[in-house]
């Protein structure tokens, strides 16, 4: 019976806290949101799962949870905490990524930079609730809207936050058609939003190969700190675009980034365990990651209706709403609420230049706030 | 670090002040904001030279052209050619070998066959 006993205080029901039993319903909430709603499947299903199992309980003494040392979760973890995984995920991206709309209309590119007013402003917010510069630096960064930056960032500079700044990111991400269309519509008139732009030129292959070794020395030159994640950017790019390398390229975009996914994703859920993850740290994060997309969103349709004024072939300035870098989900919301008011009018191929361009933008502003917090 | 080397760190430490906010501390926020300005400045200038390059890249391939032509295949695709024509010559030899060895076949069953008759 004493057996029996024993062995009950060491089950899930016995240790359970309330703090594990939320997070576990988060992590369900997220793997049914991926399911039904179609959310970013490819993170929350993951992420969920993860955070599904981060939170049962174990026994004291058995080497179980990410945060135990020798544990397996712990090197699987390794890979976010050491920031191995999203340079991976960079060098997918870029073997995935067609700068092509970029090339033929460079002035887009001023947009991907308008939207990093989002990590800047937010990083100041951070500040002003009372978070150390280092903390604030990695909150800020969620306004870039970008995952595996926002994880390499917070692994440098606020390892404990990194589940909170994980989840923030990548939820808000999942949100972009939620969070961004209103903000559009409130700051652009319908005149503005029926703008059609000229359709974008043809781009030679040589501009194409040209492109990611030169973009990557002018950013990485400019700033240093930023040379992990542009470098495999851009080095994904040039695979693709070689048209030698089409192998690891193929590799690269499919199965590398596949596996790098799952693994990011399961051990960045498997980090937020309630202990750690249900602060009042984290809800303000939560609040201040909203805020950020808003004001990226807002910073870079402003700064489109900016650069208007002095335009003689004007952009809609929907479009500077995909500069926040959610790559493809804020060039397809800036296609579709421009189809609500001109169902012929095709912005997408429009709204991509900025998107990649805010990659590499909050790619550069995570440098910036990494070498200067350092 | 970065901001020593611009100088603003100066103007973060000068005595502009500002009202003090909940459990923060005035200076910390004047270095944020210098920090927050200076990070995107630094954002948009990257930004801005990739722009101009973009714009100047069709320019200097203009130029560029005139002494090395752009072609349609890549300058590694000749080996991935001729590796091919390597691969058509074996294949074209072992057609050969087969075709061989066959009338080959068909010669002795003939030969065998007039010989029974």
């Amino acid at each position: 019976m004493d057996i029996l006993t024993d062995f009950f205080t060491t089950t899930g029901f016995a240790t359970l806290k309330i703090g594990n039993a939320i997070m576990i319903l988060i992590g369900i909430v997220f793997i049914f949101l991926a399911i039904t709603k179609d959310y970013e499947p490819l993170l929350l299903v993951p992420i969920g799962m993860g955070a599904i199992v981060g939170n049962i309980p174990v026994a004291a003494g058995m080497s179980l949870s990410v945060y135990d040392q020798g544990s397996v979760l712990s090197y699987l973890y390794f890979g976010v905490s050491a920031g191995v995984y999203p340079p991976l995920i960079f060098l997918g991206i870029g073997a995935m990524t067609d700068f092509s709309t970029m090339l033929s209309n460079p002035k887009l590119v001023l947009l991907g930079a308008a939207a990093q007013i989002g990590v800047f402003l937010t990083f100041l917010g951070a500040l002003w609730l009372g978070f150390e510069p280092k903390e604030a630096g990695a909150i800020g960064i969620i306004g870039g809207a970008d995952g595996p930056t926002a994880i390499f960032l917070a692994s440098k500079l606020a390892p404990n936050l990194l589940g909170a700044i994980a989840i923030a990111a990548y939820s808000y991400m999942a949100l972009v058609p939620v969070i961004q269309p209103p903000i559009m519509k409130l700051l652009t008139t319908r005149e503005e939003r029926l703008i059609r732009m000229k359709p974008p030129r043809k781009v030679s292959k040589r501009e194409k190969m040209i492109f990611p070794v030169a973009a990557f020395l002018i950013s990485t030159m400019i700033a240093p700190g930023a040379v992990v994640l542009l470098g495999m950017l851009f080095f994904g790019n040039l695979l693709k675009e070689s048209l030698v390398t089409e192998r690891l390229a193929q590799t690269a975009r499919t199965a590398m980034i596949d596996v790098v996914t799952i693994l990011l994703g399961f051990a960045v859920g498997a980090s937020t365990q309630a202990d750690t993850f249900l602060t009042p740290d984290s809800l303000g994060i939560f609040g201040l990651g909203a805020l950020s997309f808003a004001i990226a969103t807002a910073g870079g349709v402003m700064f489109a209706k900016m650069m208007n004024l002095f335009l003689t072939e004007k952009i809609n300035p929907l479009v500077g709403a995909a500069g926040v870098s959610a790559v493809p989900d804020s060039a397809r919301v800036v296609q579709m609420v421009g189809q609500q008011e001109d169902p012929h009018n095709f912005l997408l191929m429009h709204a991509m230049a900025p998107n990649v361009a805010g990659v590499v933008g909050s790619a550069i502003a995570a440098g910036v706030l990494w070498s200067v917090l350092t | 670090m970065l901001l020593n080397k611009t100088g603003l760190k100066l103007l973060a430490q000068s005595d502009f002040e500002l009202p003090e906010p909940p459990g923060t501390e005035v200076a910390g926020l004047v270095d944020g904001a210098v920090i927050a300005l200076v990070g995107l400045m630094i954002v948009f200038c990257a930004l801005i030279f990739i722009s101009l390059f973009i714009a100047a890249l069709p320019y200097i391939l203009e130029q560029l052209s005139k002494i090395w032509p752009e072609v349609d295949e890549p300058a590694g695709h000749p080996g991935h050619t001729d590796s091919l024509v390597a691969d058509d010559a074996a294949v074209l030899a072992a057609i050969g070998f087969v075709l061989h060895t066959e009338f080959q076949r068909q010669l002795e069953s003939q030969d065998s066959s007039g010989q029974s008759r």
